[in-house]
């Protein structure tokens, strides 16, 4: 059974709002056993990932006053975005609500290649997406 | 006066595997502004400048029932050893992911600027593991209390 893959996003929510952008104040971290995985606490997060692996994106803020949701994501092929969901790399996409904090999840779909994509983030009311462009790489090889 | 939070987050299961937080433990503060460097890795350096009170606030990344948990049990090593830093535990019924309980505390520094470090013991699943962060004084100020009364002080 492939372990589900979770992505923390730790988000300075307080120095976007003043900066008016994320660059700087988002850092990714994720629990992927994948050799190719690179840039964990950055804002440009790699994951290797394969067919059938579920991922969980949560997004912390680190004033915890602060309310901050991950609330959407959006995919992109050779940096073009993709707007058909059936092109998408991921099945089964949307918010999960949780005691524990909401989240959310889709499942990796049986396709190969890189995939960029950006969250969509709500911070107290205000959506907005990330600036950067993590991505996942989609291999045969099982995570 | 802006509270400072330190976010830490392990993957507890490859910590677990791998018997070391070495590459399983991320930190990043709200204190970028300050110049603290090294955000989002292992090596955070925390700049404090100004009266200031700094929360830490414990994650793991894995969330699945049976899953190892991720607790800070204690806060030590030399800056609490020469009372730079004053950590203690609270309690708060709004934190039901850490039990309800929270690590915060004040810097109180009279000295000229210096680099102290701090050591975070970790309850990983049912391992203690520990790792040290560090923190800049960027000038002296005054010890401020925290507002609620501690259930526990950091042992150095």
């Amino acid at each position: 059974m492939i372990p589900q893959l979770n992505i923390i996003s730790m988000v300075n929510a307080v120095a976007v709002m003043s900066d008016d952008s994320y660059e700087g104040n988002f850092h990714m971290v994720d629990n992927s056993r994948g050799k190719l995985t690179t840039g964990n606490g950055t804002d440009s997060l790699s994951t290797q990932t394969c067919y059938g692996q579920v991922f969980n994106w949560h997004v912390k803020p680190i004033n915890v006053q602060m309310d901050v949701v991950v609330c959407g994501i959006r995919w992109y092929r050779d940096g073009i975005l993709i707007t058909n969901p059936e092109d998408e790399p991921v099945a089964a996409s949307k918010f999960y609500g949780a005691p524990s904090g909401s989240y959310w999840a889709a499942i990796v779909k049986n396709v190969e290649g890189v995939y960029q994509y950006q969250l969509q983030i709500n911070i107290q009311g205000d959506k907005s997406w990330i600036t950067s462009f993590p991505q996942i790489l989609v291999t045969k090889v099982e995570i | 006066m802006g509270q400072l939070a330190i976010i830490v987050a392990v993957d507890a299961q490859a910590a677990l595997a791998q018997g070391s937080l070495d590459g399983h433990i991320y930190l990043v503060d709200n204190n970028k502004h300050a110049g603290s460097t090294g955000q989002g890795t292992a090596d955070l350096v925390t700049h404090i400048a100004g009266t200031q009170i700094m929360n830490w606030l414990v994650t793991g990344l894995n969330f699945l029932p049976g899953s190892p948990r991720v607790t800070l049990e204690n806060i030590g090593g030399e800056a609490v050893l020469k009372n730079i830093m004053v950590p203690q535990q609270f309690e708060s019924p709004e934190l039901g992911g850490g039990r309800g309980l929270w690590w915060g505390g004040s810097v109180d520094s009279n000295q000229d600027e210096k680099q102290y470090s701090y050591r975070l013991d970790l309850k990983v699943g049912d391992t203690l593991m520990s790792h040290t962060a560090q923190i800049l004084v960027k000038e002296g100020f005054s010890n401020v209390s925290m507002s609620v009364p501690p259930v526990k002080e950091g042992v150095a």
